[in-house]
């Protein structure tokens, strides 16, 4: 009966948030649609749909090479991504497995966090150029400090009595560190890398809108330079399809540890 | 014994972390001295400190009033925005799961794919560059506003009820006060992100502000300034921070007594 009732509830809130969803398109079109609104600005749902298809199936005349422009903008954000956690992840680890380390450290990391790192992107095109490079730099600086940041909250979290009773049971520090911290700690250690690869992509998006002359982020900015409205729309809903997708895995990933833990 | 006290001294964090800041620029210093670092694209410590002054007065003060303007208007729009949708969601508890995932869809797009239909729709003006700047700053601030309604104890509310209290007061003199420091920090995490956008949007447009003057000494290989400019114009965000973070102490510090 109880669970019934929230059966309902729940079928009932889903039947809202698409009722929502089906307002705001119908609300766009007639936007679109109205005379005094300039086809410049706003194009209609219809036609973003179309000039997304056309863009996917290389049909479209002014986005000829669609899959040249998502491979770079990939490239650019695997690599960064990689390095992202091949300097986050260390880093944390050490902040959370040594007290010393952490209590030295983590406010400069803390610092590092609530700056606007952009302030650095002239610096990084100064030195990197304008070419792939220095996308991916900019990406990892953006990234690895939610990585680090997590993994070291999530390896001080771990039970002081599981790493005693490892070590105990003669395991060494090393193959502690391996066979209990990290098992233990990787909800949260998880949860930092959906945070840095949502960070990294931004931060790669954000170099190529900058500078960039080739990926989305290049393509973003050119479609708006040439007022091609429909193809901007659609590269904008491909874009923020791209990054919701790869966070949405990260997302699934969580929940199926969190599951595991309880 | 005074020996171990001098040791702890030594290796006190803070003296440790001034260490390791200490090391990092005598050796960055020395390698931009020594020629291992391109003055191309290094500056060392003490050229950046040469030019600080005037790059303050020349350089970083004329461009500071845009930047601030920006980040205020949009700050202020952001906090706007930000309670009313969050304290209106985080009330009514249908409003709240109807409207949640699509708070989270906010959260979570990557904002800068947008930036292009804010120049399209508002221009190259500092108000496309506020808005743009509220847009990243709103939803930390609707879902700690949400956060912080939601956290107050329901005897809290019906006490206020029975004692006579309208609905509009009950939100002034219990809600409000409760949720203080949960707003506060979304504020804190919304003004951060107000600030990235402003400065952003301002690098993408390169018209007035700091970013666009940054951006120029980077195009003129003005290597020095831009270390020195890029400095300041952190100093001042940490300095923004700070003060909200002195003002939410400040505002906290009757819980405490």
């Amino acid at each position: 009966m109880g669970a019934d009732k929230t059966m309902l509830l729940l079928s009932r809130v889903n039947q809202l948030r698409l009722l929502i969803a089906a307002l705001l398109i119908i609300v766009w079109q007639s936007v679109a649609s109205l005379p005094s609104v300039s086809k410049l600005i706003v194009a209609s749902p219809m036609e973003v749909l179309r000039a997304t298809t056309s863009i996917f199936l290389l049909t479209n005349s002014k986005v000829p090479n669609f899959y040249l422009h998502l491979q770079r903008t990939g490239y650019e954000v695997f690599i960064a991504y990689l390095l992202v956690i091949a300097v986050g992840l260390p880093l944390g680890i050490a902040f959370g497995a040594s007290r010393r380390v952490a209590d030295t450290y983590e406010p400069l990391l803390l610092a590092y966090l609530a700056f606007p790192t952009v302030v650095l992107f002239p610096l990084i095109f100064l030195i990197f150029g304008s070419g792939e490079l220095s996308k991916i730099v900019y990406g990892v600086l953006i990234g690895f400090a939610y990585v680090a940041f997590n993994a070291a909250s999530g390896v001080q979290q771990v039970e002081k009595g599981l790493v005693d009773l490892s070590r105990s049971l003669g395991h060494s520090r090393l193959s502690t560190i391996f066979k209990v911290v990290l098992p233990s700690a990787m909800p949260t250690i998880i949860g930092g890398f959906r945070l840095g690869f949502g960070f990294t992509f931004i931060g790669v998006m954000v170099g190529e809108i900058i500078n960039g002359s080739v990926g989305l982020g290049y393509l973003l900015n050119w479609t708006a330079l040439s007022f091609l409205t429909p193809e901007l729309y659609a590269i904008i809903i491909i874009s923020i399809g791209v990054g919701v997708a790869g966070d949405s895995v990260f997302r699934a990933a969580e929940n199926r540890l969190m599951r595991w833990r309880y | 014994m005074k020996n171990k006290k001098l040791s702890e001294i030594t290796l006190s964090p803070f003296v440790l972390r001034l260490a390791t800041l200490a090391v990092f620029v005598v050796v960055w210093d020395g390698s931009v001295r020594a020629g291992y670092l391109d003055r191309l694209f290094f500056a060392s410590p003490t050229e950046i400190a040469g030019v600080l002054p005037y790059t303050f007065t020349n350089l970083f003060i004329p461009n500071l009033g845009v930047t601030l303007l920006e980040y205020a208007a949009g700050f202020t729009l952001a906090i706007i925005v930000g309670l009313a949708v969050g304290v209106a969601t985080g009330t009514n508890d249908s409003a709240y799961r109807v409207t949640n995932p699509f708070i989270g869809l906010g959260m979570t797009t990557p904002k800068v794919a947008l930036v292009p239909l804010f120049m399209l729709a508002l221009g190259l003006g500092w108000n496309s560059i506020a808005a743009f700047g509220a847009l990243l700053g709103v939803f930390p601030i609707i879902i700690n506003s949400a956060a912080g309604v939601r956290q107050v104890k329901p005897e809290y509310l019906a006490a206020a009820r029975s004692m006579g209290h309208s609905r509009l007061k009950t939100y002034w003199k219990v809600v409000f006060p409760f949720a203080l420091p949960t707003f506060i920090a979304g504020f804190f995490l919304g003004s951060n992100l107000v600030m990235i956008g402003v400065l952003v949007m301002e690098l993408i447009m390169g018209r007035a502000g700091l970013s666009p003057m940054m951006a120029e000494l980077s195009y003129n290989f003005r290597t020095p300034e831009l270390y020195a400019a890029a400095i300041l114009t952190i100093t001042l965000t940490t300095g923004i921070n700070g003060a909200i973070w002195l003002i939410s102490r400040r505002m906290n510090s009757w819980r405490n007594n």
